[in-house]
């Protein structure tokens, strides 16, 4: 098993000059203790650097290596910086050293492309060649499984995507589990058999092809053959595509998540953009209808006069109505001589009658048609009077402005939103943004097709298997010398290519089941929760908190993902050939004291070499020496000398 | 080999041995465990370990023919 020795560092980071952190060799646990910013991650960057060369940011993209050496030295002019790392392995003693040196001929650096990295791994004194030491680190530590070494606590949530099919973070970790398990020995193995049983069926084509009698069937069976090494390649290609899809689909969501809360903003101002677009419309419309009621708006000034006008000319009308009428019945009285009254039919005197007649010529002809004229035209008037009162056009004036001023008030408070957002975009790249979504759906789009002519390209591929099966039975009812070598050799190597296939499955599942218990094991020590009774592991080995009722818990909280992923953690060095040291950043940053304490007591059980990148607030050093007694074997503080100047100073070595 | 890679090669054995012996029992042990570990073992490259193998079935056909 890899245990870390020494790291030595020059100029790495805030690291200036040389400087060494010394492990022991007995098993437990070493704590480094840092505020922010003092070099906790770049120690972890550190041993990544002298392993695999690269250096990974918060956003866990690759970092220029132009801005890892140390600034101060930079600014005086001394680029480039180097790691050494001693360990043991299998009982080898190892030291493998990395430099990144400016290139020659270079005195101010702009980029990576001025510097150049050499590295080179001593195996007990010797110093190995440049394969033989690309080999051994490969078998020590390959990249592809460090995440279960090197990582950073806050990284941890990543491993919920493997509850879910459908990410490719998800289908990445996954893949890098079944590594760290051994999966690759028996895929490797059925990929060999399969090339190897395709050549058999070959061959065997070719023989039968050579013989007269089964010539025919030669012929087809190379047919088929040809065409399924062209669907072969084919599919290769399209899986290969589909890969480079997946892993750009992971770096465009990984992307898109860190910018969830800009591309929310984004997406609210569009709709507010919209619905600003929809408010002015609907502005434009009441305007129309209210300058329209505008045009007569006048009239409503004048309501009062019109009123009181309304009145007298009706008091008038009243008055020729009376006079009028008075005038009709002395005019029938006049014609009748004198008999009865007309309206109340009782006799009238003589000297009534004559007073009747005398008031009869004040009223004469033209002045009954004058009266009759002014009232025809009073009538008029009374009507048009009327028709202006009955129209009402204040209140319907006053309903039209209510209407737009709501209008305009809900455009003004949707313009100061969009505003507060504009605020909040300020020093946003909304363009990157923008094509990062863009590029996403594209790739989305681009999947889908591949992905159908995966389906479509394999469908083929059976077709022709079982148009191939069927020759071959027809065949192997002639014996024929010459090809019964062939089809056995063929048989021979199906079976095995059959075995190795179903072994893939049954050891998947027999894995599933260890990972499994190993992981709910460390569960059950870790969780405060005294109902949860274990995990439950899903197809991609995803791990969901069981209850003692039997019942899943479907939600957890980012706590409960960190302390699931450190079971995971541990449950895959239970199982796996590889063991090695975890070198954790920021583990208990999500963590309350309870859980902290139970992960601390628990670490020295999970592998023998822990390392721990904490600040004081995040695990107490009194809380690690009570929990950690003997297990704890060393104490180291990352002490500020300036901003860009971090010592590192032994509190128990 | 470590003790974790022996361990882990044994228990690839043992699945791939459960499966021949209940299905491929025509299938020689000694020659199923020879491809495994091939493929647990080398750091050849894809081509070479399919002529190693492909060698060893031949080696073994012809035996049984004799």
């Amino acid at each position: 098993m890899l245990q870390i020795k020494a790291l030595h560092l020059e100029n790495f980071g805030p690291f200036k000059g040389r400087q060494i952190i010394n492990f022991s060799s007995d098993d437990g646990v070493t704590i480094i203790y840092g505020e922010n910013m003092r070099g906790k991650t770049s120690l972890l960057n550190a041993i990544r650097f002298v392993f695999f060369g690269k250096v990974i940011g918060r956003s866990t993209k690759n970092m220029p290596l132009h801005k890892v050496g140390n600034w101060e030295e930079a600014s005086a002019g001394r680029y480039g910086f180097s790691v050494r790392l001693d360990f043991d392995d299998s009982g080898h003693n190892y030291e493998l050293t990395r430099r990144c040196v400016l290139k020659s001929g270079i005195s101010a650096p702009s980029s990576d492309d001025d510097y150049g990295i050499e590295h080179y791994l001593k195996k007990d004194g010797d110093v190995l060649g440049p394969q033989q030491s690309q080999a051994e680190l490969k078998r020590i530590l390959p990249e592809q499984i460090s995440r279960f070494f090197l990582f950073d606590g806050e990284l941890l949530q990543e491993y919920e995507d493997l509850l879910s099919s459908e990410t490719d973070m998800g289908r990445k970790i996954s893949e890098a589990i079944e590594r760290i398990l051994g999966v690759p020995v028996l895929t490797s193995a059925r990929a060999t058999l399969h090339h190897l049983k395709e050549k058999s069926e070959h061959r065997e084509a070719t023989a039968a092809q050579g013989d007269q009698k089964t010539r025919e069937f030669g012929n087809q069976l190379a047919d088929l053959h040809a065409q399924r090494k062209e669907l072969g390649k084919e599919l290769e290609r399209l899986e290969s595509d589909l890969d480079r899809a997946r892993s750009q689909k992971a770096s465009l969501e990984e992307a898109m998540k860190k910018k969830e809360r800009v591309a929310a903003l984004l997406e609210k101002r569009d709709t507010i953009e919209k619905l600003l677009k929809q408010i002015e419309s609907k502005r434009v419309a009441k305007e129309s209808e209210v300058q329209q009621a505008m045009s007569s708006a006048w009239c409503a000034l004048l309501t009062e006069t019109l009123r009181e006008t309304n009145k007298s000319l009706r008091a008038r009308e009243s008055t020729l109505q009376t006079e009028l009428m008075r005038a009709d019945v002395l005019k029938s009285l006049q014609v009748n001589a004198g008999a009865a009254c007309p309206a109340c039919m009782q006799d009238v005197s003589s000297e009534a009658q004559e007073r009747l007649l005398a008031s009869l010529h004040c009223l004469s002809i033209t002045d009954r048609s004058e009266k009759d004229r002014e009232l025809s035209t009073l009538r008029r008037k009374i009507t048009a009077l009327q028709q202006h009162e009955e129209s009402g056009r204040a209140a319907v004036l006053k309903v039209l402005w209510n209407g737009l001023e709501e209008i305009l008030i809900d455009y003004s408070a949707k313009r100061s939103e969009r505003e507060e957002i504009d605020k909040q975009l300020e020093n946003v790249d909304e363009e990157a943004l923008r094509k990062t979504k863009f590029d996403f759906e594209n790739i989305i789009r681009q999947i889908d097709v591949i992905e159908k002519g995966i389906t479509k390209t394999r469908a083929t591929l059976d077709e022709n298997i079982s148009d191939t099966e069927a020759i071959q039975k027809r065949l192997n009812k002639l014996s024929i010398g010459s090809v019964d070598g062939e089809r056995k050799r063929r048989q021979f190597f199906s079976d095995l290519h059959s075995l190795f296939k179903d072994a893939v499955g049954a050891y998947r599942e027999q894995l599933r089941k260890r990972v499994e218990a190993d992981a709910s094991t460390h569960f059950q020590a870790l969780t405060t929760e005294p109902e949860y009774a274990g995990l439950q592991i899903n197809g991609s080995y995803g791990l969901t908190i069981r209850h003692r009722d039997g019942s899943l818990i479907p939600v957890r909280s980012a706590g409960a993902e960190h302390v699931v992923a450190l079971c995971l953690m541990g449950a895959l060095q239970n199982n796996a050939p590889l063991r090695g040291p975890i070198v954790i950043d920021s583990p208990f940053g999500r963590l309350d004291r309870g859980h902290t304490r139970n992960i601390v007591r628990a670490l020295p059980t999970m592998t023998k070499q822990v390392v721990l990148l904490v600040y004081d607030d995040e695990l107490p050093p009194d809380l690690a020496r009570s929990e950690l007694k003997g297990k704890l074997r060393g104490e180291w503080m990352l002490e500020r000398v300036t901003a860009r100047h971090t010592n590192l100073a032994a509190l128990k070595e | 080999m470590t003790a974790n890679e022996e361990s882990q090669f044994q228990a690839l054995l043992d699945t791939v041995e459960r499966l021949r012996n209940e299905k491929f029992s025509s299938l020689d042990p000694d020659l199923v465990k020879e491809i495994l570990w091939l493929h647990a073992n080398s750091t050849a490259e894809p081509a070479d370990l399919s002529r190693c193998v492909e060698l060893a079935v031949d080696r073994f056909l012809k035996m049984e023919g004799e």
